[in-house]
């Protein structure tokens, strides 16, 4: 096994990985994982890795944010620029399409057209530019403090309840509001009870109304049942949600049909099928992003005292990606690199695919399980957790 | 030609249908558009078709790069809905992406209003290592988009009082401009307008002539020339780098009423036979004291014009392109800036001003002269101090709105942005 002295002198080089690759320390030293007790009686890190180790990897994560800084420039701006093109042209074109939506081909053509429109525009679009991640462009128009996205939940609740809960608390049991999203029991961690057996049909039934579980998701229901939030503060997100969703509701489901005249079935059909499709694929991709096998999920002790390096690394360990084609990764909003998403969330999505490869060369170097395979693997993994988390233990 | 005419068709037809040309869509059908675009404006569509398209700012086509002297140009814009009329000498707020990051900087405009085919025009000078001039001097290109606020400015011969109400028509006050390298902009602007008409039917200039022509709004061609009494003193490095020489030498072949003086100082320290006293100003133009002052350079020729022309009992106007130094005695104090509204904190070394302390955070604040004459970039200070960079004034009431282009933080700072 390489010392870590000589992984250190690795990082500190500009050259990349350990040349033989090996690792500094095996995986799966995780408390509660394996049957390796940890050494110091000092609360450790779940990755396993001492202060230092920690550190260096933190360092070298510093390295390949500041590396993508340093670059980001008029290429990125020009792919976010035509990534919103094509969407608009997409949504356009879907919409005249469905007009025409008495013939079945105009209708399959028009619904895939405003189904590939609206997942962009909440994937690749809007979750990534609420995330700040075009700010540098100063655009206003293209601005986290000014995008309100093609989707039921309000912007503003949408940057509480992901950018600021999830992103800081990923995968920390009792803090983090996405692990199952109030409704689903992902960790052995979460108390069972006999509701949960009912959960491989509450998966579907969020499934399909995926837009509408994200914009209750920050009125934090559960929380609001016990009393824990007040009834002002809950009134006010509630009028928020209805608004907005009340928008989308008007012009999907009511102005467009109408505008068709004799042919509004066809139209709201085609806006339901598109919505519904847009539901299931961001549920999948947000699933399969941290909760397959293998992803690990945290305690409150885990985190206390956590420094940014082991933030990085519980970000590592508490997201999977999805492997596929540059197709596949535009369409899933670059969430197929959850990992990269995670460790960087305000980098340009456009850039998590070349990250991706340091990231896991620097993972293995250190020992830190990076979880990627193909969509079907995840997907069914996910599947089988939601499945046997239905019953206790 | 045609396409612009059938532009101008659609436009009209689309204005019509979505209620009005600039600033917030009104009535049935504006409400209907926006309700089937949103949660985009529903320019975000019409934009597909034509993308000058825009209710909320303005944006512009370049329509052709003139170079003027070695390090300028002048930029012709086709500037889309929503640009409003301007008077001459004000500027505009130019937005630019460079490098995929957008700037603002602000120009005097040169062009008279309601230039044929709406066009505006701006003529930039390079300020050597300068973010925006050099990109727009060397690598703007005929068909890039373009942002722009709306006019403003009150270096303008009507006063601010575009009705002209005050009686006296502003061509016929005796007038004194004293410009410097590129702040001859604004005043070539307020010429053009008053010698509309016949400068460009002379037919020595060797610019585009849609910038001098005026259409409609503007005094028609065959009508008598205003009376003007008009004196211009203007300095320049030398002959090549002098802006708009051969064409103010014509308009004043052209105007009786019109005197044109052009100052080589040399690059360097000005000579002193040719710094700006009161017997200098008897020299070039004896009845200075009865005339309206305009100046517009760089900060050592409006201050000592300043000094100069203390006896001047028309008025003095000053317009300034960059910011005073910092004012000797500004308190310096570092600390924290929140920006509340984004939760994103900096550190401030209590010398940058908030609005560049906001950018280098990657925020894009509301902005146009970045010098503190325009207003539009303030903003309440939840709690803390704010320093006036240009004063050392310290405020220190919270709530209150400051300009942030101009204000460093002085000490720990919440600011709304
Ligand atoms: C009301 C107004 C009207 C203006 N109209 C015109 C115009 O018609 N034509 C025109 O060319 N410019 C005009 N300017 C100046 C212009 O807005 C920019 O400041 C200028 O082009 C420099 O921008 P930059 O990004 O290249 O330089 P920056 O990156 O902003 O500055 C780089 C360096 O140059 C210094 N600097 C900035 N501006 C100047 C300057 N004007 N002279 C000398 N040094 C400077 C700065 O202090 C800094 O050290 C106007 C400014 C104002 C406020
Ligand atoms: S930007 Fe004009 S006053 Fe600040």
């Amino acid at each position: 096994m390489t010392s870590r002295a000589s992984a250190l002198a690795t990082l500190n080089d500009e050259r990349g990985p350990d040349a033989d690759g090996t690792p500094v320390r095996s995986p799966g030293t995780r408390s509660g994982d394996s049957g390796v007790p940890p050494l110091r009686a000092v609360p450790q890190h779940p990755s396993g890795l001492d202060d230092d180790e920690l550190a260096a990897f933190g360092a070298a994560m510093d390295r390949l944010r500041e590396g993508i800084l340093a670059s980001r420039g008029r290429e990125d701006a020009a792919y976010i620029h035509r990534v919103i093109d094509i969407q608009r042209r997409l949504e356009a074109g879907g919409r005249l399409a469905l007009f025409a939506g008495v013939f079945p081909p105009a209708w399959v053509a028009g619904t895939a057209m405003l189904a590939t429109a609206k997942i962009l525009e909440n994937m690749e679009i809007g979750h990534n530019v609420m995330h700040g991640q075009w700010d540098w462009m100063r655009d206003p128009e293209i601005h986290s403090s000014t995008w309100e996205w093609d989707n039921a939940c309000p912007s503003e609740q949408w940057k509480h309840s992901h950018n600021d809960v999830h992103h800081t608390w990923t995968n920390v049991v009792g803090k983090d509001r996405d692990i199952g999203y109030g409704v689903l029991r992902i960790d052995e961690r979460q108390p069972w009870s006999k509701a949960a057996l009912g959960q491989p049909v509450y998966a579907l039934v969020l499934a399909l109304l995926f837009q509408w579980g994200v914009a209750l998701h920050d009125v934090e229901v559960d929380e609001v049942l016990r009393g824990e939030r007040s009834k002002e503060e809950t009134r006010r997100k509630l009028g928020q949600i209805a608004r907005k969703g009340g928008r989308q509701v008007l012009k999907d489901y009511v102005l467009f049909p109408a505008l068709a005249g004799p042919f509004f079935g066809p139209v709201l059909a085609g806006n339901l099928a598109a919505n519904l499709v847009r539901n299931l694929w961001s549920f999948t991709i947000i699933f399969c992003g941290h909760f397959p096998d293998g992803v690990a999920q945290f305690t409150t002790d885990d985190v206390e005292d956590e420094t940014r390096a082991g933030w990085y690394a519980r970000q590592v360990m508490g997201s999977a990606n999805i492997e596929g084609s540059g197709l596949f990764h535009v369409l899933s909003g670059n969430l197929s690199h959850q990992i990269e998403h995670h460790l960087f969330p305000d980098l340009p999505s456009n850039r998590y695919g070349e990250l991706a490869s340091d990231v896991r060369a620097a993972c293995e170097r250190f020992g830190i399980p990076y979880n990627s395979k193909r969509l079907s693997k995840q997907f069914g993994s996910v599947l089988g957790r939601i499945a046997r988390r239905a019953l206790p233990g | 030609m045609f396409t612009s005419v059938l532009d101008r068709r659609i436009g009209g037809i689309i204005d019509r249908a979505f209620g009005g040309t600039a600033g917030q869509p009104s009535g049935g059908m504006a409400r209907l558009g926006s309700s089937l675009s949103s949660p985009l404006p529903v320019d975000a569509f019409l934009r597909l078709v034509d993308p000058l398209w825009s209710s909320t700012t303005c944006r512009a086509r370049v329509e052709h790069v003139q170079r003027e002297t070695p390090d300028a140009v002048t930029i012709v814009l086709r500037p889309g809905r929503g640009w409003g009329r301007h008077r001459p000498g004000q500027w505009v707020a130019l937005g630019v992406d460079i490098d995929g990051v957008r700037h603002r900087r602000p120009y005097s405009i040169t062009s008279v209003p309601g230039a044929a085919g709406g066009r505006v025009s701006l003529t930039v000078q390079e300020v050597p290592g300068g973010a925006v001039s050099p990109f727009l001097v060397r690598r703007l290109e005929v068909g890039d988009i373009v942002h722009l606020d709306q006019p403003q400015g009150s270096f303008t011969l009507d006063h601010g009082d575009p009705q002209g109400l005050t009686g006296e028509s502003p061509a016929a006050v005796p007038t004194l401009f004293v410009t410097g390298g590129s702040g001859i902009t604004p005043v070539v602007g307020i010429i053009r307008s008053l010698t509309a008409g016949t400068v460009a039917e002379a037919g020595t200039t060797d610019r585009p002539s849609t910038i001098g022509v005026t259409s409609a709004g503007s005094p028609p061609l065959d009508a008598e020339p205003p009376p003007l009494d008009a004196v211009l003193l203007h300095h320049a490095t030398s002959e090549e780098r002098s802006l708009f020489t051969a064409e103010l030498r014509a308009a004043a072949l052209a105007h009786p009423g019109l005197r044109f003086e052009l100052v080589i100082t040399g690059s360097g320290p000005v000579p002193s036979e040719l710094a700006l006293t009161p017997e200098r100003l008897d020299t070039l133009c004896p009845d200075w004291r009865d005339r309206e002052i305009w100046t517009c350079g760089p900060e050592p020729l409006t201050a000592a014009l300043q000094r100069a022309a203390a006896g001047c009992t028309r008025g003095l106007h000053f317009e300034e392109f960059q910011a005073a130094p910092r004012a000797v005695g500004v308190d310096v104090v570092s600390g924290r800036v929140r920006f509340a509204r984004s939760g994103i904190e900096v550190q401030s070394d209590g010398t940058v001003p908030l609005l560049q302390l906001a950018e280098d955070a990657g925020l894009a604040p509301r902005h146009g002269c970045r010098m503190g004459i325009c207003h539009t970039c303030v903003v309440p200070v939840t709690s803390g101090a704010t320093v006036d960079l240009r004063d050392g004034h310290v405020r220190r009431d919270p709530g209150d709105f400051v300009q942030i282009c101009v204000s460093a933080p002085c000490g720990d700072l919440e600011i709304d942005l």
